[in-house]
């Protein structure tokens, strides 16, 4: 079993690309915190329930992606006003243009999409986080990838080979 | 395959970082515990644990276990098989006395039905004694051997300790050493790499060459560390590894193994 320090450090060093994958989801940001703080306390709590460290990083992915959706699934519940201005800037200004597109992909294409390209995850390690199979990871990062050429206005894969 | 042109995507603001990391830093060694537990519970406990230590120096150990509980039990019948409630009941002893079985065991075990006699008594045996019955001491063996016959589950015990006059194991040693260095050439190299360059040929084939083993459990574990030392096997994978006993002789291939790395063997 994982020691607290080895523990920590580890989950510290994955600390931006849990943000990120957090904010695919959620797109807030105080709700990444608290999908973050949540998952890093019940990956702690089952530690033992981790058999081989090399799976670490997936398997902790594995539970923010949960409690993101546990989020998700409450904020769903209460009736929606709009968001308080957040400390006087506004994410839009400050967002580059990837940003916006890739926050713009349907749900459903993007955490593929960003676990995969963004976060560098294989196929196969995504399609374990997402428990869905390889096949259908490949399927959504490709129509994610075209979308996003569309919008870009660059050619998709058949258009580029002249078909 | 990080695409560094879409590392701007969300990146992490300060004060989630800071926190983030004020929360990994804090955790509690152990989960809170949502009742208090009183001082009567503790005392209690630290009896309960003083009776358990105390049991636990009277536990039995593998070959104990064997020789105490499972030759007279293995006494009481014909069969060369146990039925499936001696099975059970000998797990649930042994369980008592901290000795158990891995998970592939247990589930071959179950999945049978029935067991081996001398299967079952070797996987206890091998608890204390070691994986390879050639490594064990030969009084050890003898014993075992010994206790086969005893039970009627060997017809013979090829393995016995010297007698009075007999070569005694060390001068046993000595004259086959005698004989290896004086039939071949003790100067000739051992490594040819020829085979190994004929390997990398073969389309599939990743040839690594390692150090010489004497035995197939060492030969296993070297293998192992070697393929996963070179990256091309990592903890959890599941290997087939061949070899042939005895070790280091061309042309005996006659073992296979399929292998969990990062198991025990």
């Amino acid at each position: 079993m994982m020691n607290k320090e080895t523990f920590a450090n580890r989950a510290i060093a994955m600390r931006q690309g849990q943000y990120r994958i957090a904010w695919s989801i959620l797109q807030n940001e105080a709700d990444c915190l608290d999908a973050m703080q949540e998952a890093l306390a019940k990956a702690w709590a089952a530690r033992a329930s981790l058999r081989d460290e090399a799976y670490f990083s997936t398997w902790l992915v594995r539970i923010l992606i949960n409690e993101c959706k546990t989020i998700l699934r409450k904020k769903s519940r209460h009736v929606l006003v709009a968001d308080p201005p957040q400390d006087g800037f506004t994410t839009d200004d400050a967002m580059p243009e990837i940003q916006r597109l890739v926050d713009d992909l349907p749900p459903i294409l993007r955490l593929p999409f960003v676990l995969h390209h963004i976060e560098g995850y294989s196929i196969k390690e995504t399609a374990r986080m997402l428990s869905t199979t390889s096949s259908a990871v490949k399927n959504r990062v490709l129509r994610a990838r075209n979308t996003l050429k569309a919008e870009l206005g660059y050619a998709t894969g058949k258009e580029a080979r002249g078909l | 395959m990080k695409h560094n042109d879409l590392g701007g995507y969300a990146p992490i603001p300060d004060r989630v970082s800071q926190a983030y990391t004020r929360s990994a830093l804090n955790l509690k060694e152990e989960p809170m515990r949502k009742r208090k537990v009183s001082m009567a519970l503790v005392m209690a406990m630290l009896l309960i644990l003083a009776a358990v230590t105390a049991v636990a120096a009277a536990l039995l150990s593998g070959r104990e276990f064997v020789q105490e509980v499972m030759q007279p039990k293995a006494q009481e019948s014909l069969s060369a098989q146990w039925s499936e409630t001696e099975v059970q009941e000998l797990l649930r002893i042994a369980g008592e006395n901290g000795l158990t079985l891995s998970e592939s065991q247990q589930a071959l075990l179950l999945a049978r039905g029935g067991y081996d006699k001398e299967e079952l008594m070797r996987l206890f045996v091998k608890l204390d004694l070691g994986q390879d019955p050639g490594t064990w001491s030969i009084e050890d063996q003898a014993w075992y051997g010994q206790m086969l016959m005893d039970i009627g589950l060997y017809a013979e015990n090829h393995n016995t300790v010297p007698e009075e006059g007999e070569a005694t194991e060390a001068q046993m040693l000595q004259v086959l050493q005698t004989y290896i260095h004086d039939r071949y050439d003790p100067d000739a190299p051992l490594t040819d790499e020829t085979v190994y360059r004929q390997l990398a040929l073969s389309w599939g084939v990743v040839p690594l060459i390692m150090k010489e083993q004497t035995s197939t459990d060492a030969l296993f574990e070297a293998s192992v560390n070697e393929t996963q030392a070179a990256s091309i096997v990592r903890d959890g994978d599941l290997v087939v590894i061949t070899a042939g006993v005895p070790v280091g002789m061309s042309g005996t291939t006659n073992i296979l193994k399929a292998h969990v790395v990062g198991d025990p063997a």
